[in-house]
């Protein structure tokens, strides 16, 4: 069994003292090296859950939010949890903190007391690995949104976490932006071993996981493989999401009469299925 | 519209002034600021006049640039000089139109407080040709550190201005971005009489100010995520570090101050 990185048993919380749960009863365990996906539409408490696990937000005495055996509830380890766990946050353009890239890559490390001597050959190690190596001394507005998330993700990666979250990290992106952010992470997950969390409402980003989450009104409703996931068609469309259009089409195709097995995740999986079916028949 | 945003008007470069630590050009440039009141005659003036001229050739700047800068505040000038001129009652009467008259004491005073006001104006613009907006800011820090002991935020003060600096083109674009959806839905912004003008700024400033406060939080948040947690036990990645040029500018301009301190009448 791989290492359990993130452990969360029975979370609840509330912005407000008389107001609705954002989240209720959430049990969660992540294993390092894994591509989780959360997915869920706006409100359903996803990014609530997010915000647990680098410590933006801190449970109360009943609950339990462990990071790589670190209690959040106890103030000490919030620094070290922030340190492990980095985030990427939706708005490229409100997350950079400094006048260039360079500065901006030293800003978490600045803020950890990394000596200036190391941080300059983490910041030039950290630009080389998302590819941004030639852009060090550009200013934020000369950069496109994918390459502002890809700046962001340097810096967290100069930091050496274990786990990067990426918070709705690709929704303002163009499909262009997206794709650079995405293949950056899987690169990352590939090369470097950090483990993966994706939280999107898009159900055609979390083809590739290892495991799906799947959340409404601050709970997880279903987890497991995409491949499991994919098959249970009411539960996504009950929790509000829109089905990837591969399952979209072959349950039109399956509502029609047509004989597909559940098996098609891609499009490219489909199309395979699709190109044969003559032949079954 | 703001397309090619200079902040400021730092102008790159290498020079020896370029090159100077932002500390010591801010504390020589503060000096020189002081001893500027110290001259009263033609002679101080004129080595004010030879120091700022010896620190332009030195910067490397071009003297386009330096005039530039000082373009705003001509109008300033020559008020000011209007303003001696004409009040400063000592000295031979020149001339008198009823009861205007002008005296040459008011003549020389206001080209000397005329004069003044180039110098500083000359001086300040060429501290800001030479030094980017970040340094400035992280010179700043660095001078007003100490004060951090009386409870002053130096730090957070030093960031402030730092995230405005980063913020300002951003919201620059922005701001075009808005207008630009408020002109498709019929408003306009430069023809009519000047209060439906000002009238037609409100549907800017509104959402604007709306999308800045979004901003500050999701910033906030990003911040905190990547452990910021104030000025303690933070490191920075721009060391400065001052070197015996430092000391020798800030030695030259109070050398000069002695100087005019002898020399003045």
């Amino acid at each position: 069994m791989k290492k359990e990185l993130i452990q969360i048993n029975g979370l609840s919380f509330k912005y407000d003292e008389d107001g609705d749960e954002v989240l209720s009863n959430v049990d969660l365990t992540i294993h390092e090296g894994e591509w989780v996906s959360i997915v869920g539409h706006n409100g359903s408490g996803k990014s609530t859950l997010a915000k647990f696990l680098n410590a933006l937000l801190i449970p109360n005495e009943s609950n339990v939010v462990l990071v790589e055996g670190l209690d959040t509830v106890n103030e000490e380890n919030i620094w070290e949890v922030r340190k492990r766990v980095g985030m990427v946050f939706q708005n490229p353009d409100n997350q950079m903190v400094a006048t260039t890239v360079r500065d901006d890559v030293a800003f978490g490390l600045e803020n950890i007391g990394i000596p200036p001597k190391e941080m300059v050959a983490r910041i030039e190690w950290a630009l080389k690995r998302v590819n941004m190596e030639r852009y060090t001394e550009y200013e934020p507005h000369r950069l496109s949104g994918g390459q502002k998330q890809r700046i962001a993700i340097a810096g967290i990666l100069a930091m050496r976490p274990s786990i990067i979250i990426l918070d709705e990290a690709t929704s303002m992106l163009d499909p262009i932006g997206r794709q650079e952010v995405l293949e950056t992470v899987r690169m990352l997950k590939k090369e470097d071993g950090i483990t993966v969390i994706n939280i999107t409402h898009d159900l055609e980003e979390a083809v590739n996981s290892d495991i799906v989450f799947v959340m409404n009104r601050g709970n997880i409703k279903i987890h497991g493989t995409p491949r499991y996931i994919f098959q249970q068609t009411e539960e996504i469309i009950g929790a509000g999401l829109e089905l990837p259009f591969s399952l979209e089409v072959q349950k039109q195709l399956k509502s029609k009469g047509y004989q597909l097995s559940n098996a098609c995740l891609t499009k490219e999986d489909l199309v395979n299925e699709l190109w044969k079916l003559r032949l079954k028949t | 519209m703001f397309q090619n945003i200079i902040i400021g008007q730092y102008v790159a470069g290498n020079s020896f002034i370029h090159d100077l630590d932002p500390r010591s050009k801010l504390t020589a440039t503060f000096l020189f600021v002081l001893i500027v009141f110290l001259a009263n005659n033609w002679l101080t003036y004129l080595i004010l006049f030879l120091a700022v001229l010896v620190a332009m050739l030195v910067s490397n700047v071009s003297p386009n640039y330096i005039y530039k800068g000082m373009k705003p505040v001509f109008l300033l000038v020559i008020a000011m000089f209007i303003l001696h001129a004409f009040f400063t009652k000592e000295g031979e009467l020149l001339f008198a139109i009823g009861w205007f008259e002008v005296y040459l004491g008011g003549i020389i005073q206001g080209l000397f407080i005329a004069f003044r006001l180039l110098l500083l104006i000359m001086m300040t613009t060429l501290l800001t040709l030479t030094t980017a907006p970040i340094q400035m800011t992280d010179g700043l820090e660095s001078i007003f550190g100490p004060l951090r002991r009386f409870n002053v935020p130096v730090h957070e003060l030093a960031l402030m201005m730092s995230i405005s600096l980063r913020f300002i083109p951003t919201l620059l674009q922005e701001t075009e971005k808005i207008m630009k959806a408020q002109m498709a839905r019929g408003v306009d912004f430069t023809g009519g009489p000047i209060t439906r003008r000002i009238k037609a700024i409100v549907p800017l400033l509104v959402p604007l100010f709306m999308q800045s406060f979004r901003r500050a939080e999701d910033l906030a948040t990003a911040m905190e995520a990547r452990g910021y947690r104030g000025g303690e036990g933070r490191t920075k990645l721009r060391e400065l570090v001052w070197m015996k040029k430092d000391t020798m500018a800030v030695l030259t301009i109070t050398t000069i101050g002695f100087i005019l301190l002898f020399l003045r009448s």
